[in-house]
């Protein structure tokens, strides 16, 4: 069963035009084309840009395939081709079975009706027999935990009922593919779970293909993923972490540039007394050294950061020697080591990237900057009760 | 490839569709099959939520139609307008014309507003298209059929005596919807991408309602005569008047052969927005 490939695409191209009335009219003229059998041509004409580009990939069952890229990388152009609304500009995509995109998950709900007489529309359009739902209506309705105000108006429905109610029906299609495009912020935290859930058991005799820009999602479903950068694949990682470490590097050039005349070299740095690496990993509620060697060009007080950042690149927790009144002091043409130990690992999150940053007391300026340095696997995690913003370290 | 299409392999390719016309033949057929669910699930869902927020509900169906009759026969009978005596009494002649071209205009502006009503759903999601064609057309099927119960009831109330011919009514009803819906369905792929569509519509409909022996038996000299003859819904609407109350002009041959083209403007008009529909989402979703 596993090596039956459902999803082929083959050099797949797709423009788009920015100037919307000229699309208009490019529209009407491909149209015609379409009509009297002309062949589009591939040129680009005056507005357009490519948003996909010579676009090559297969999947097969069993796979849950994530794409991961920054804003415009024409993920979503990608999909839309995938599920047959747009037609490619080159090349041709061959999708086997039922496909199933959970994109706008509230599209074709009457808000005037119940719920329930909206499962038998959407389900309708999702291609589902009247018998089929028949069958399935009570699961559909319990998957979405609104079996009390089934029979009521959705416009009486909160939004993330309404949200709920759709992924329910979506996912009770049994697709072979399903295409899933950032929907999954819906419900609260319990909900979030169970679509998780239900997506991994899909997943098992499905092609699944998940965009996302939240890499908590990615990491917790995906077997492999696909980078994409302004219309293009830069590469397929079968390894989760390497692909999102290189799609977060497409970012680094937006991290503050560290000054030219920096004062100290980093020579340096070891986590829990082996030097760093890309990946490193810690048992939940251990202990978590880290030291730094160096070199100084200048006598001065130096203050350290650690900052631990979630795969999103959010700031969950800062380790700081100011906060900790820890004076570092550094001298002139002499070598420095400091360290730091965190006594308790007590992450709300099972990866997480460390960046460290050095900076000089008397000037503020930031003297030395190691972006997202490491991956830090926190093994035996479980949900702290509380997880500190400001650990304490014992700095030497 | 579309996604409620089970267990066959679906090809997204960038070469026209109608350079293989077996192939766009079955699609069109595969669609059809698969849509007929959604259609009935659609038109179920329009003709519902319709009146879910009205208190006067199906009323709203010929309300309007009552009352352009009315306003024609105090003008007429006020002197105001002076129009040629119809063979049967006016008030009854207007009301069958009005509710007739009601049954034409609706079905000529209903394909386009299924579309762009579904804007959203056709950019979101894969589905057979032509399911908003057919529950367009089940929702006009469906008013026309209020509205021919009316047509009944006021025939039984009036002075006009039933003929055999009535039987053939009915048929300029279906002549009248696939007339209005066959130029419906052909202004779709433009009028989703320009609005002025619908816009030009909705005025070219009031004019055409004046060129149309609604209000006026069919003229027989001068200009207006010349275009009420050269007007594709005046065979229809007379001669079904003509069947329903047994007097007036037949026009059984341009009645056929406007039916005849009508039906195939309509399957053309199909295929058409079966190619186009890819190029139009694209823009629409922009």
């Amino acid at each position: 069963m596993n090596n039956d490939t459902l999803v082929k695409v083959n050099n797949i191209s797709k423009k788009f035009c920015r100037d919307f009335k000229t699309s208009l009219w490019y529209g009407l003229t491909d149209i015609c084309k379409e009509v009297l059998g002309i062949r589009k041509n591939d040129e680009l004409r005056k507005h357009d840009f490519y948003a996909v580009r010579n676009v090559n990939f297969n999947i097969s069952r069993g796979e849950c395939v994530g794409i991961i890229g920054p804003n415009g990388a024409g993920k979503s152009t990608l999909l839309k081709m995938l599920i047959g609304l747009l037609k490619p500009e080159t090349g041709h995509i061959s999708v086997k079975g039922r496909v199933c995109a959970l994109i706008q998950l509230t599209a074709g709900f009457n808000t005037l009706l119940t719920g329930r007489e909206n499962i038998y529309i959407k389900g309708a359009i999702l291609g589902m027999s009247k018998k089929e739902v028949d069958l399935k209506i009570d699961e559909i309705i319990d998957f979405a935990e609104i079996r009390d105000s089934i029979d009521s108006p959705v416009q009486t429905y909160s939004s993330g009922m309404v949200a709920r109610l759709g992924f329910s029906i979506a996912v009770h299609t049994e697709p072979d593919v399903l295409v899933i495009d950032e929907v999954l912020a819906v419900g609260d935290a319990g909900f979030r779970n169970k679509c998780f859930a239900k997506i991994k058991q899909i997943c098992e005799n499905a092609a699944v293909i998940f965009i996302s820009h939240n890499i908590h999602s990615v990491n917790r479903i995906c077997d492999r993923v696909i980078l994409m950068d302004q219309g293009k694949v830069i590469h397929e990682y079968d390894d989760i972490a390497t692909g999102i470490e290189k799609y977060l590097e497409l970012f680094r050039q937006i991290k503050p540039k560290i000054e030219q005349k920096s004062h100290i070299d980093v020579e340096a740095i070891h986590i829990n007394d082996s030097e760093l690496e890309k990946q490193s990993s810690v048992k939940f509620g251990d202990s978590l050294k880290i030291s730094v060697n160096g070199f100084s060009n200048k006598d001065a007080e130096v203050e350290i950061r650690l900052y631990f950042l979630s795969l999103n690149l959010e700031n969950l927790a800062v380790v700081s020697s100011s906060a900790d009144k820890q004076q570092l002091l550094i001298k002139d043409q002499e070598k420095f080591n400091f360290s730091v130990e965190v006594p308790k690992v007590m992450l709300g999150v099972e990866k997480a990237y460390i960046t460290m940053q050095i900076s000089d007391k008397m000037s503020g300026e930031r003297v030395y900057q190691n972006y997202a340095m490491t991956m830090l696997t926190i093994t035996d995690h479980h949900e702290p009760f509380f997880s500190p913003n400001i650990c304490e370290g014992k700095w030497s | 490839m579309h996604n409620y299409k089970k267990s066959s392999e679906q090809i997204n390719s960038s070469e026209p569709l109608i350079k293989s016309p077996l192939k766009l033949l079955k699609e069109i057929k595969d669609d059809f099959i698969a849509s007929r669910e959604l259609s009935w699930r659609l038109f179920h869902r329009n003709i519902s939520a319709q009146y879910r927020h009205s208190l006067l509900g199906f009323i709203w169906i010929f309300v309007p139609a009552l009352v352009t009759a009315g306003i024609w026969t105090l003008l007429k009978s006020s002197n105001i307008i002076n129009i040629a005596e119809p063979e049967i009494p006016y008030p009854v002649f207007v009301l069958i014309g009005t509710l007739l071209w009601k049954c034409f205009a609706e079905s000529l502006s209903t394909p386009i507003n299924s579309f762009l009503g579904a804007k959203n759903m056709l950019a979101k999601i894969d589905f057979p298209r032509e399911a908003l064609l057919i529950s367009g057309l089940g929702s006009v099927l469906f008013n026309s059929i209020i509205r021919f119960i009316i047509i009944v009831i006021v025939m039984a109330f009036s002075p006009i005596s039933f003929s055999s011919s009535i039987l053939l009514f009915p048929l300029a009803i279906f002549a009248l919807i696939l007339l209005g819906t066959s130029i419906g369905t052909l202004l779709v792929p433009v009028g989703v991408l320009y609005h002025d569509v619908s816009r030009v519509l909705g005025f070219a409909v009031q004019f055409w309602f004046y060129l149309t022996p609604i209000v006026y038996p069919k003229p027989f000299n001068g200009f207006v005569a010349k275009l009420t003859e050269l007007n594709p819904v005046t065979p229809i609407l007379t001669t079904g008047r003509a069947w329903l109350t047994g007097t007036g002009e037949l026009m059984t041959v341009q009645f056929g052969l406007i039916a005849f083209a009508s039906l195939l403007i309509f399957f053309s008009g199909w295929v058409i927005i079966k190619l186009t529909l890819p190029h139009l989402i694209e823009r629409i979703s922009n």
